[in-house]
């Protein structure tokens, strides 16, 4: 497919809201080949050039299919390539919403300028990282590996609890389910990312169980961050209920008090419920993106060399922790997920 | 002379069938009044009102989202609704919890140009968008 650029001029949108209230949305201004975007709704139609990503949407890229995208608050450019999958998602952290720009497969690259506000996150399946005034790129293995390259500016970079510096020329490579590797030296030459791929492959089919056990530890981490969350949303839920009848109380009797216990105590009760379910849906779906792109894709990579000899001893132990990943998915995951979801 | 009565008839009943099957875009009010009759009484069909390239999207489809937002065992209604381009004001009541709350809804039309709710806000505080 002829390649098309749009040259992306004129002004940019910026709502004016508080960037805490406001997420970015990404604007396409190239795109080549076979480019997917699918919305939040779970429907995947062809990209063009103009279409808005929007928060909770993805680019799916073909082994043929390029595209490029622009932040509509700033100048910051992601550039998505192919056989890739970009997500653009939202997580908040102590009651603040940040957009997270995130590589869930393939080779992602991502340009920032000084934003006005919050910067945006980048991260893959197993790490998140800050960004500022960065060039950087991202590639996500089929193991769930992630490789992250920063050509300019500096990235703080979170997983499995420890955080690593990358400034200019400098990468680092985090395994699923652990802390991230010791960084080293990037000249800023393109990681050639199919043969990084291809020793990740190599990698994965010299100890599938063994790679299915660190995705398994990755997603539990997730798991366990969204279990923490749920008793303290009942305990919300609880003390909303008592609240809610102390409001009762004041407004039948008319006391004057009522409008201060509701907006100080009642509001801010459902503003923390909201907040929490949010963010137990936001590790549940990061759970659901290991599980269709890294786990899914392990199987189908087994599956497909064991077809004539399903009683392979390698094969066998690689279900036999596939199916403990799925039963913990079914168990805890998937109660927090909606038909939209899958 | 005949025949051609016959003809005009025949095709004035295609248009008549034809007008009632198609159907008309969801204007504003319809929204509106679609999403607080699902507020009262479905809450898991609340997403359906709303607009699926909002950020919230994929969090707020859930029955359990709304449920935080209009607690079960209020009746809800709105007052005082004014449009003004694509946002809708009104005051919000639903028993002692929202006595005339300040409830913005911001309209965006899908690509069957149905309207659908962009984003909510009340007494100030963001709940979708």
């Amino acid at each position: 497919m002829k390649a098309r650029r749009l040259t992306f001029a004129g002004a940019l949108l910026f709502a004016g809201l508080c960037p805490l209230l406001q997420a970015q949305n990404a604007e396409t201004v190239f795109t080549s080949g076979t480019v997917g975007h699918k919305n939040a709704a779970g429907k995947t139609v062809s990209l063009e050039i103009g279409d808005l990503v929007r928060t909770g949407e993805s680019v799916i890229t073909k082994s043929d299919g390029n595209a490029e995208l622009q932040l509509t608050t700033g100048k910051s450019s992601i550039k998505v390539k192919p056989n890739s999958v970009f997500m653009l998602t939202e997580r908040s952290v102590g009651g603040v919403k940040q957009t997270v720009l995130q590589a869930a497969a393939g080779s992602v690259s991502m340009k920032f300028e000084k934003l006005a506000g919050k910067e945006p996150l980048v991260g893959s399946s197993n790490c998140v990282a800050g960004v500022r005034g960065t060039e950087v790129t991202i590639y996500a293995g089929m193991d769930g590996s992630t490789l992250m390259a920063v050509s300019s500016g500096a990235v703080e970079l979170e997983s499995g609890g420890s955080t690593v510096s990358l400034s200019a020329n400098e990468a680092v490579e985090v395994k699923p389910g652990q802390a991230p590797g010791q960084k080293f030296a990037w000249l800023g030459k393109e990681v050639d990312y199919s043969k990084w791929n291809e020793g990740k492959l190599a990698d994965f089919l010299a100890d599938p169980a063994g790679s299915a056990r660190k995705v398994r530890e990755q997603m539990a981490g997730y798991r366990d961050s969204m279990l923490a969350l749920l008793p303290e949303l009942e305990k919300k839920k609880a003390d909303f209920a008592a609240a809610a009848a102390e409001l009762k109380r004041l407004s039948d009797a008319k006391d004057q008090r009522s409008e201060d216990y509701r907006a100080g105590t009642v509001f801010p009760l459902i503003q923390d419920q909201a907040t929490l379910f949010l963010n137990i849906r936001y590790y549940a779906l990061s759970v659901l993106s290991m599980r269709r792109f890294v786990l899914g894709d392990m199987y189908m990579q087994m599956r497909s060399r064991h077809m004539l000899d399903p009683g392979n001893q390698q094969y066998s132990d690689f279900l036999g922790v596939y199916a403990d990943i799925v039963t913990a998915y079914e168990a805890s995951i998937v109660p927090q997920l909606v038909d939209a979801d899958i | 002379m005949k025949r051609a009565l016959l003809i005009i008839a025949a095709i004035a009943a295609l248009y008549l069938v034809m007008s009632c099957a198609i159907v008309k875009p969801v204007t504003i009010d319809e929204c509106i009044s679609n999403f607080m009759s699902d507020v009262n009484n479905d809450h898991s069909s609340v997403y359906k009102n709303l607009s699926t390239s909002s950020v919230k999207y994929a969090q707020a489809v859930p029955a359990a989202y709304w449920d935080i937002v209009f607690p079960p065992g209020y009746s809800y209604a709105l007052s005082g609704q004014s449009t003004a381009g694509s946002t809708v004001t009104a005051s919000l009541s639903g028993g002692s919890l929202y006595p005339g709350s300040n409830i913005v809804f911001t309209m965006t039309q899908n690509l069957d140009k149905d309207y659908v709710i962009s984003s909510i806000t009340i007494a100030s505080i963001s709940y979708f968008n």
